[in-house]
């Protein structure tokens, strides 16, 4: 039996995610934001099933596709926004934007803009907190796209080699970029590689926020207690392209729509809610029209921000 | 054994010279006695011919301005290599290795001039001589790969500059270090540099204008006339000659041997000199040099220039030497065959634009003589003769004199003697 | 003072910085039961606890990756990098992770990791372990470089560099380790961006830094037989370097020549060079000399490893060229 807390914190989590990205793609198309920007509709649940488990200050490290798990470790979205916008509110004051954030007040180490380059970083976290002897776990995101990095190879073996509490969280989303992940990967499921390294795989449904929260859950108070690292793997979709703007000639629009209507893990867990009576329609609707506002308000602050003085170029690089 | 080929002083006042053109490549086999470069001084255009059998190894690139004795080239035997390309290609030693590690190494700096003339210097040595007043192009470099470094100014004076000079050359803002004179600057160095034209900006050229440099005789000419032209006072005298006895004397003459009008001009002209010597002069400073002998100067139109060899004596000779000299001068000179003593050194000048139908003009004092005669066409010309109007043939005379030298009524009283003797060209036996 | 080798001066480094700051723990290859296949860390398990000197799995990719991640969250790791050859291993790591962090997160977060990278060439030890690849990370914003030549710098940098909040590359010589040299009793910092005059001049300038310093050293030494008064600056930072002590001292003696043992095609010499000549162009009285290795691999034959040391024997016949 869940809380109406947590329900209610699992759904909002997830709808935030998913108005901040709708925002981000329409303002991304109008031209208003630079650089690339790569969106996490329809894998909301992995991030938030996870992160319910962790504290502020436990670690996570993120990818290129890194909004909904910076949303998830509690982020505020106005700097985000901002950031996203290249403005000197932006929580990396307009030097990282959407490939590059981070917010270190809540343990989130950074998004990457090398695929598998989050690894070792989390590894690392991963070894201050067992130096330390504090319990943090530190988690790495990563696509199944990255599982093919060499870095997984070193990064898994040293926290097994040292029984660090790390937790590798896979997101296979079928694609890496813009090609289907069955056709460069040696296994179907990327949670099998953990038998290499002496660690638990887990495979669950990453379309299911409760069943991504209940089995991170177990590795992570399992890594909190020093029994070493393990590898999630979450089975989802990538609904939108490989970024914004991606032209899609490697799938048709029509598998798209079909795979979405099945496993849109907002409308899966709205569907069970409602059946289960755990939250009613017009508190769904109040959570929805709660985020969505809130996300307006983000988007205002960051569009009324001013961008950084041309000077700031020359700061946040030595002491 | 290596020879080498110098860059041959061609005067006592040739400082450089200017290598014109390569007759031969950089490598290739020359003979003995092979015009192998032509240099250029301001003067004149010299071939300098090979003093050995060899392979001939260049030093200064086409267009380099290198002091006078300085050696530019060098013939070697077929294993030898050139004292400044270092070791001989492909025999790297190993205290070389690191520098000749590139798989193809290039081939080593020529320590040359750029060019443009500019010469090789470190950059510290360039800005202390600019700061210095000394000029680079006197020195030679003794640096690294033949540059002028820091030590080779040390020698050099800056130049001494007279106090008047000096400030003028503030007040016009001339720039003493272009001034190349091995003495002291006068206020007339001055002046000849503060008058230089100033080279409009190539964008002001114009669509259909082209820029095109000075030829080293142009700059010489072009120097020179302008000094004159700023430091002598000059004033123009005009006489007309009735030139009838002279072409009956000069029929005469060409039965026996052909002279021309000049040559008889130039005889008559220094028989004048020598009775009015302050036209047959130089002023240096505040003194005037009244020379004994006429050197007189003939000017020789050239097809890109001018130059003015020079018959020494010219008031001890006979018509027939004159002549034969004037001749032979006037074709050396076409030819760019002159030598430096046949083309300085003169004390009057003498200018004929009568070939071309001129009847009057100012000529320029070649200094550092005070007068110049320009010589006209022959008109004929209606005239009065004892109350009637008869036809003669008139030529016009048209001095040039230094009035620091020579008073208006000094130079009119020579030039009416000329006009006398050419008159009355029977006078010269006299 | 006291009379200690190099390798020692770097392990009385670490033994003061662990015991100062808890937070300073090192990781590598073959460093705490071996203590580090140059003696470097010999000991270093007992002063300081075992549970912060770690042996690594043979993964420099992960070595740099979790000292970053460990510098993230707030430890200040010294990573060992064996050889400075195994850069290639782990160079995303190095340049896109460790260098870029701070920046790129706004200042959120610093990174104070040293990685220490043995370079060089030792007898032998040929093309994949003798290269001196410092030049790579002059180039990369985000980190610094130093490279000490003698005990003395190699503690006092080495402690700076530990205590630096920013990502500090250590080259350390091999060669260097076991030369003895006077460091001094006490706290001692050699402060990182500073050159040293070490050998005072007239004539001309010898840029120089880490174990080709020595051989400047040798050959400043020759050239004053010859009456050449060389000056010679050790660098001891390559990033950033100390502009103002290069363009002293070439503005003193007019003449410089930059040697290293690294490649000399895009080597340190090169900034150096254009740094002269855009700052302190007509302070010059001779072309800039540089010698450096030449464009090949560290072969692995004495004799051809020999061709391929720039030599006091050559540091002198191209300094004599200037003159």
């Amino acid at each position: 039996m869940y809380s109406k807390d947590l329900l209610r914190s699992l759904y909002s989590g997830m709808v935030k995610i998913r108005r901040f990205e709708e925002t981000i793609e329409k303002h991304f198309l109008a031209g208003e934001i630079p650089g690339f920007t790569h969106l996490y509709i329809g894998e909301e649940a992995v991030a938030v099933g996870v992160c319910h488990n962790l504290t502020p200050k436990d670690y996570i490290e993120s990818t290129h596709r890194g909004h909904g798990h910076c949303i998830a470790k509690g982020a505020e979205i106005k700097p985000m926004m901002a950031e996203i916008f290249g403005r000197s509110t932006g929580v990396c004051r307009g030097k990282g934007g959407s490939m590059h954030i981070a917010d270190f007040k809540v343990g989130m180490l950074g998004a990457n803009g090398v695929v598998g380059g989050g690894y070792t970083l989390a590894v690392g976290a991963a070894l201050a907190a067992k130096l330390r002897r504090t319990d943090q776990v530190a988690v790495v995101f990563f696509g199944d796209g990255a599982s093919n990095r060499g870095t997984f190879h070193e990064a898994a073996n040293m926290a097994a080699a040292w029984k660090l509490p790390a937790l590798f969280v896979c997101e296979n989303n079928e694609w890496a970029s813009t090609t289907p992940y069955r056709t460069t990967t040696s296994v179907a499921d990327i949670a099998d590689r953990a038998a290499g390294y002496g660690m638990p795989g887990v495979k669950v449904d990453g379309n299911d926020v409760l069943a991504v929260y209940e089995a991170a859950g177990e590795l992570v108070r399992r890594a909190r207690k020093g029994e070493g690292p393990a590898l999630l793997e979450c089975k989802t979709y990538r609904v939108k392209g490989h970024f914004v703007g991606d032209p899609e000639k490697y799938r048709t629009r029509e598998e798209v729509q079909k795979r979405f209507s099945e496993s849109d893990p907002i409308k899966l867990f709205e569907e069970r809610a409602v059946k289960e009576k755990w939250l009613g329609k017009a508190e769904l609707d109040s959570v929805r029209e709660g985020m969505a506002a809130e996300v307006v308000d983000a988007l205002a602050f960051a569009k009324s921000s001013p961008y950084p003085d041309p000077q700031e170029l020359f700061t946040d690089l030595y002491d | 054994m290596a020879v080498n080929v110098l860059m041959p002083k061609l005067g006592l006042t040739m400082e450089t010279g200017v290598i014109a053109r390569w007759n031969f490549k950089d490598g290739d086999t020359v003979k003995a006695g092979d015009a192998i470069y032509q240099v250029e001084t301001d003067k004149l255009t010299n071939d300098v011919l090979a003093e050995a059998d060899g392979i001939l190894r260049i030093r200064f690139a086409a267009g380099a301005v290198v002091p006078a004795t300085e050696v530019v080239g060098v013939i070697v035997g077929p294993s030898e290599a050139a004292p400044w390309a270092g070791a001989p290609a492909g025999a790297a030693t190993p205290a070389a290795h690191s520098e000749a590690s590139a798989p193809a190494t290039p081939a080593p700096f020529s320590p040359t001039t750029v060019g443009t003339g500019r010469p090789r210097a470190t950059p510290k040595a360039r800005k202390l001589a600019m700061e210095r007043g000394i000029d680079l192009t006197i020195l030679r470099g003794s640096g690294p790969g033949g540059m002028i470094a820091v030590k080779d100014l040390e020698g050099a004076r800056p130049p001494r500059v007279s106090p008047l000079a000096a400030k003028l050359a503030v007040d016009l803002g001339a720039d003493l270090s272009a001034i190349r004179k091995e003495g002291r600057i006068m206020k007339a160095d001055v002046l000849a540099v503060a008058a230089r034209p100033v080279v409009p900006p190539v964008s002001d050229a114009g669509a259909d204008g082209r820029c095109e440099p000075m030829s080293a005789m142009r700059r010489a000419i072009a120097r020179n006339m302008s000094a004159s032209w700023n430091i002598a006072p000059m004033v123009s005298y005009n006489l007309r000659a009735d030139v009838t006895a002279l072409a009956e004397l000069k029929k005469n003459l060409n039965i026996e041997r052909k002279v021309s009008y000049t040559d008889l001009l130039i005889k008559l002209v220094a028989r004048a000199l020598q009775a009015h010597p302050l036209l047959n002069a130089s002023v240096e400073g505040e003194e005037i040099i009244l020379h004994e002998a006429v050197h007189m100067g003939l000017a020789v139109a050239l097809e890109d220039g001018l130059i003015v060899p020079v018959i020494r004596n010219a008031e001890s000779k006979s018509l027939g030497e004159i002549a034969d000299e004037a001749a032979l001068l006037a074709e050396k000179a076409r030819q760019g065959r002159l030598t430096p003593d046949e083309y300085t050194g003169g004390t009057f000048t003498l200018t004929n634009l009568g070939m071309f139908g001129m009847e009057s003009f100012t000529p320029i004092i070649n200094q550092p003589e005070s007068a110049i005669l320009g010589v006209n066409a022959i008109v004929r010309t209606a005239v009065e003769v004892d109350g009637r109007i008869v036809m003669r043939p008139l030529m016009n005379l048209s001095l040039t004199a230094d009035h620091r030298a020579a008073n208006g009524a000094e130079a009119a009283m020579f030039l009416a003697l000329v006009r006398d003797l050419v008159e009355n060209p029977w006078k010269l036996l006299l | 003072m006291k009379n200690i080798t190099f390798s020692q001066a770097t392990l009385e480094a670490m033994q003061e910085e662990m015991l100062r700051d808890e937070s300073v723990f090192v990781m590598g290859e073959d460093i705490a039961r071996q203590g580090g296949i140059f003696g470097q860390f010999k000991d270093l398990p007992q002063m300081v606890g075992a549970d912060r000197v770690m042996d690594t799995p043979i993964s420099e990719t992960a070595i740099v990756g979790a000292a970053v991640g460990a510098a993230l969250a707030g430890m200040r790791p010294v990573a060992d990098m064996h050889f400075a050859d195994f850069f290639g291993v782990c160079m995303d790591e190095v340049f896109n992770q460790m260098a870029k962090i701070r920046y790129m997160f706004g200042g959120q977060t610093k990174v104070p990791v040293v990685v220490r990278a043995p370079d060089g060439m030792a007898k032998g030890a040929a093309a994949q372990h003798s290269q001196s690849v410092e030049s790579w990370f002059v180039h990369i914003p985000g980190i610094q470089v130093v490279a000490p030549s003698n005990p003395a710098d190699a503690k006092g940098l080495l402690k700076s560099a530990i205590r630096s909040d920013n990502p500090v590359i250590y080259f350390e010589n091999k060669t260097l380790f076991p030369l003895k040299g006077d460091v001094p009793e006490g706290e001692c910092l050699t402060p990182i961006g500073k050159a040293a005059v070490c050998r005072e001049g007239r004539d001309m300038t010898i840029i120089s830094y880490s174990a080709q310093l020595l051989k400047c050293l040798e050959a400043a030494k020759l050239l004053a037989d010859e009456g050449i008064s060389a000056e010679v600056l050790d660098l001891r930072t390559l990033s950033p370097l100390d502009t103002d002590a290069i363009l002293t001292s070439v503005v003193k003696t007019s003449r410089v020549m930059i040697v290293h043992e690294a490649v000399k095609q895009g080597g340190v010499g090169a900034e150096v060079a254009a740094i002269i000549a855009e700052e302190a162009l007509d302070a010059l009285d001779a072309p800039v000399a540089r010698l450096g290795a030449p464009f090949t691999p560290v072969p692995f034959s004495p004799v051809l490893e020999d061709q391929y040391r720039v030599l006091p024997a050559q540091i002198v016949a191209a300094a004599k060229k200037l003159f």
